[in-house]
């Protein structure tokens, strides 16, 4: 009954709370025992606070969010040392983990977060008594009455909604809308409403920026059409409601009665959200779940009110919207977390399994330059036919080049088995590409969150994409997502100054964003750039220097090492703390999210110019074209994007320095060699430089001559990551399995360059 | 904490494992029998070719394809401290999963799937001179025999490889 976001939410939180716990006590002990407490253990329970508010703040459980946030805060004092974790907090806080367990439990019963007031009221008043003692202001027993009056009067007020919408779904459940509607059909229509929505957003968005674009109007008055009659005939009534009367918004702006102003293209987005929702829920179990039903419709009254009234401003719209725009950033992050639980589900739930749906449907609009056509397939499945695949090449060869055949010539034979390694051939190269997807998927997502966040910052941004058909591995794509989001909210929020400030000192009054996805090196980069403030290097430091992450002496430090800074967990140098960001935790998770894909942060900052993050991103699972060559037995296969050459060395070309460093003259270039035997421990065909080949790579502004004994030939490799067991090795980036099924690693060229020079300094 | 962690996993594999409890499996090393709890146990193939890795200690040779999935392997001979020997046909690589990562032990050759009930489970030694005997769980004593139960997790993960793991990190 409960839709797909809430239950995902449920389960999570409760196991981020009971993942709290031990750690809170712990904390505890600690600091009454030696009067420290761990920052990452502090760090680390935030993040899970943090995480539960962010989620329940989207579902609208805000007593959960009340809880949570508040729990944060003191948290954050704890962590600034300015409150002391003794008895009294733990305490506090392993009761604000039994109440979000409470309140959790009764959301998964009655869909709402209410019937607890008391008990959360009082958790509240405790934990702003204790907030305040750790601000240092005076310890009295009269918490701040204002402030918690008016948060009763607003909490009591959306739950009477709630309430209502209870009562209102529980009278719909009733009429069994199954038992007339196949699954089937049931399925068509999820599919066809998200092709819908699609079109509808693409064109609103368009809009915005073109708002006398009768075309466009058409255009999402049309998708919202057909959707709106898919819902009547499916028996969706409050679907069909609600896009009955955004229909009627539409139609009003279609016959000039109303602008497209930005504000009414606002609600009607968001619309477009709350119907998105509605189809998940519906596709998840059947039953068509709106929240705030009534609220909406009010919604969507006082706007068409509006507009016969022919006052552009309705009276409530300000009060709705304003928690709207909230939402729908937070939307966002979750958007990001939604795929892997629901692939998750999948595995678990065979009902669910059979579902093919279209996430990303092809939309008409023009300006979607990438038409797809997808299918949802378990991940799990897809790896076994991976392996199944590399099983076949196996086989094939077994079959093929059978030692019983030796000496025989069978013509027919022959011409079978070469069409058949042929086709095998073929089949591998597809299958290796399945796990592959385009960044523009979430690209994509971010024109929306530029869209949003610029409207409620009140800047002027323009969001260029580039790359977007860089294709890269599904699970990196998945943990990639939220810390671009991070990046670019920040970018928005802190980065580009609003159109005063960027004219009055001779910018253009857009700001620029541009998000890049390209291959360099053996490695995929994502880069995000501004043009706006950039980092101010001094800020950086003063703020270090408080929080004693720097010493004094920090004056040497260099860019790239101070801007390293912006990523320790509870740093921001933004003055105030909101509810979107200046808690500095924002930054700690998009490094540690990045360094569990092995990747890392480059960051370029020209004060007043903008700033440049760019993610470099190892090609986990991602296949490379490589040069398979010979050391002795080993077989290693370098990334071709790194080789120059691969030349025969002369004797009279190289020169040896006093400390055993061999350079070779190519051209005009003394280029060090490097003796992968050596490093490695084999026994090569032959030490000698002139018998060998030496392999020229390249990284970023460094070459070095690699010595191998053979080249054996360019092929595709998918990149395996070494196990787990293993680790990281220092000049391997993994290895693939190669058509005979033995193991050939791949050289990671900068690696060992430096695991090269390393040696020499030694 | 890490460690709390570790008991904390054992005890879940102890409780969901109930019809596995007291099966070992058991191999030969040397002269001497030795048995690992038999739901780390995934399979047991013949002697493959070894692609060699390097930068790693000496008891892991490499790592092999297992259909598809790269797994290291860890020489048993070699992380007790005894002298290595040529592999023969009877040679096995023992597929074992600890924490979600497949590890093959090479071991001289596989023996059988026994049942060695609690009561019949003596304590480690407490003298011993070996570098190996810190792996030992526990002594096995059936029909007459011993064999020496092994800790999976502290063969795979004791010290060295800890080491190299954070060094990585």
């Amino acid at each position: 009954m409960i839709d797909e976001n809430t239950l995902s939410f449920i389960s999570e939180s409760r196991e981020m709370i009971d993942e709290v716990e031990p750690y809170l006590i712990e904390l505890g002990q600690s600091s009454i025992e030696s009067g420290e407490v761990n920052p990452e253990t502090t760090n680390l329970i935030f993040r899970l606070f943090h995480s539960v508010k962010g989620t329940a703040g989207f579902l609208g459980f805000n007593v959960v969010v009340k809880v949570t946030h508040e729990a944060e805060t003191l948290l954050d004092l704890v962590r600034n040392d300015q409150a002391k974790m003794g008895h009294t907090n733990t305490d506090l806080l392993c009761r604000t983990c039994d109440l979000v367990g409470l309140l959790l439990n009764q959301i998964e019963t009655t869909e709402s977060d209410t019937g607890l007031e008391a008990e959360a009221e009082s958790i509240i008043k405790e934990l702003e008594q204790r907030i305040l003692v750790g601000k240092g202001k005076i310890p009295d027993t009269s918490p701040p009455e204002p402030i918690d009056r008016k948060k009763n009067t607003i909490q009591t007020k959306t739950d009477n909604i709630q309430k209502e919408n209870d009562s209102a779904e529980q009278g719909i459940e009733e009429f069994d809308l199954k038992m007339l509607i196949s699954p089937e059909m049931l399925q068509r229509f999820t599919e066809e409403s998200d092709e819908q929505l699609e079109q509808v957003e693409s064109a609103l968005l368009d809009l915005e920026n073109d708002p006398e674009d009768n075309e466009l109007i058409l255009e999402a008055f049309r998708g919202l059409h057909s959707f709106k009659g898919n819902c009547g005939f499916t028996g969706f009534s409050k679907l069909e409601k609600l896009s009955h009367k955004t229909e009627t918004i539409l139609e009003a702006i279609k016959s000039g009665k109303a602008k497209a102003e930005s504000e009414t293209i606002q609600s009607l987005l968001h619309m477009v959200d709350v119907f998105r929702q509605a189809i998940a829920g519906i596709s998840l179990n059947g039953t068509e779940e709106i929240e705030n039903m009534p609220l909406l419709e009010d919604f969507m009254d006082d706007i068409i009110a509006s507009f016969k009234n022919a006052d552009p401003i309705a009276l409530s719209q300000p009060i709705v919207e304003k928690p709207k725009i909230e939402q729908e950033e937070a939307l966002f992050l979750l958007r990001k977390s939604q795929p892997p639980p629901r692939v998750e589900k999948s595995t678990l739930k065979t009902t669910t399994e059979k579902k093919i749906q279209k996430p990303k449907p092809p939309a008409q609009a023009k300006s979607r330059s990438i038409v797809r056509q997808d299918i949802r397939v378990d991940l799990t499945k897809l790896d076994s036919l991976i392996n199944l695949v590399g099983e076949l090449v196996i086989a094939e060869a077994m079959v093929t080049r059978n030692p019983d055949l030796k000496g025989y010539e069978f013509e027919n034979f022959e011409r079978s088995s070469s069409h058949l390694n042929k086709i095998v051939r073929d089949i591998q190269d597809m299958t290796l590409s399945v796990r592959m997807i385009p960044v523009a998927g979430i690209f994509r997502k971010m024109i929306r969150l530029v869209h949003d966040l610029s409207t409620k910052a009140g800047k002027k941004i323009e969001l260029k994409l580039l790359g977007e058909d860089t294709e890269i591995d599904k699970t990196v794509s998945e943990l990639i997502a939220d810390p671009l989001v991070h990046l670019v909210r920040n970018s928005i929020d802190h980065g580009i100054e609003p159109p005063q400030e960027r004219t009055a000192i001779g910018k253009k009054a857009t700001g620029e964003l541009l998000l890049e996805a390209k291959h360099e090196g053996g490695e995929i980069w994502i880069v995000i750039s501004d043009d706006g403030r950039g980092l101010n290097r001094e800020k950086i430091l003063q703020k270090a220097f408080e929080k004693g992450l720097i010493q004094d002496d920090s004056i040497n430090m260099s860019d790239q090492e101070v801007f390293e800074l912006i990523f320790q967990p509870g740093f921001s140098t933004a003055d105030k703390i909101t509810d979107v960001s200046g808690r500095g935790v924002g930054m700690d998770v998009v490094k540690k999210n990045i360094e569990k894909i092995k990747g890392h942060i480059d960051i370029h900052s020209k004060p007043g110019q903008g700033l440049k993050m760019i993610l470099r991103i190892p090609l986990t699972l991602a296949i490379i074209d490589g040069m398979l060559v010979r050391v002795g037995k080993a077989q290693y296969t370098i990334p071709l994007l790194s080789i120059r050459e691969s030349i025969q060395v002369e004797e009279d070309k190289i020169t040896t320095t006093m400390d055993g460093q061999e350079l070779v003259q190519v051209r005009n270039e003394l280029i060090p060699v490097v003796r992968l035997y050596e490093l490695h421990n084999i026994v090569p065909d032959s030490k000698n430089l002139h018998e060998g080949l030496l392999v020229i790579v390249e990284y970023r502004d460094e070459s070095a001559g690699i010595l191998i004994d053979e080249i054996i030939g360019e092929q595709q490799a998918v990149i395996k990551g070494l196990s787990n067991y293993v680790g990281n090795i220092q000049g391997i980036s993994g290895c693939t399995i190669m058509g005979d099924g033995e193991i050939s690693l791949i050289l990671d060229t900068g690696g060992l360059i430096k695991k090269a020079q390393s040696r020499v300094a030694a | 904490m890490s460690e709390e962690i570790e008991v904390l996993n054992e005890d879940l594999y102890d409780d969901g494992e109930d019809t596995m409890k007291d099966r070992y499996f058991t191999f030969q090393v040397g002269k001497e029998e030795y048995g690992i709890e038999i739901m780390y146990v995934i399979e047991v193939i013949g002697i493959q070719k070894i692609t060699e890795v390097p930068d790693m200690p000496v008891f892991v040779k490499g790592v092999i394809n297992l259909r598809g999935q790269v797994i290291p392997v860890m020489d048993v001979r070699s992380r007790f401290g005894m002298e290595e020997r040529q592999y023969d046909e009877r040679t096995c690589i023992v597929v074992v999963t600890i924490k979600d990562s497949a590890i093959g032990l090479l071991v001289d050759m596989v023996s059988d799937v026994i049942d060695i009930p609690e009561t019949n489970v003596d304590p480690p030694p407490k003298i011993s001179r070996k570098p190996g005997s810190r792996f030992i769980k526990g002594l096995g004593k059936i029909d007459n025999q011993v064999k020496i139960l092994l800790d999976v997790q502290k063969l795979l993960y004791d010290e060295e490889l800890e080491q190299i793991a954070s060094v990585a990190e």
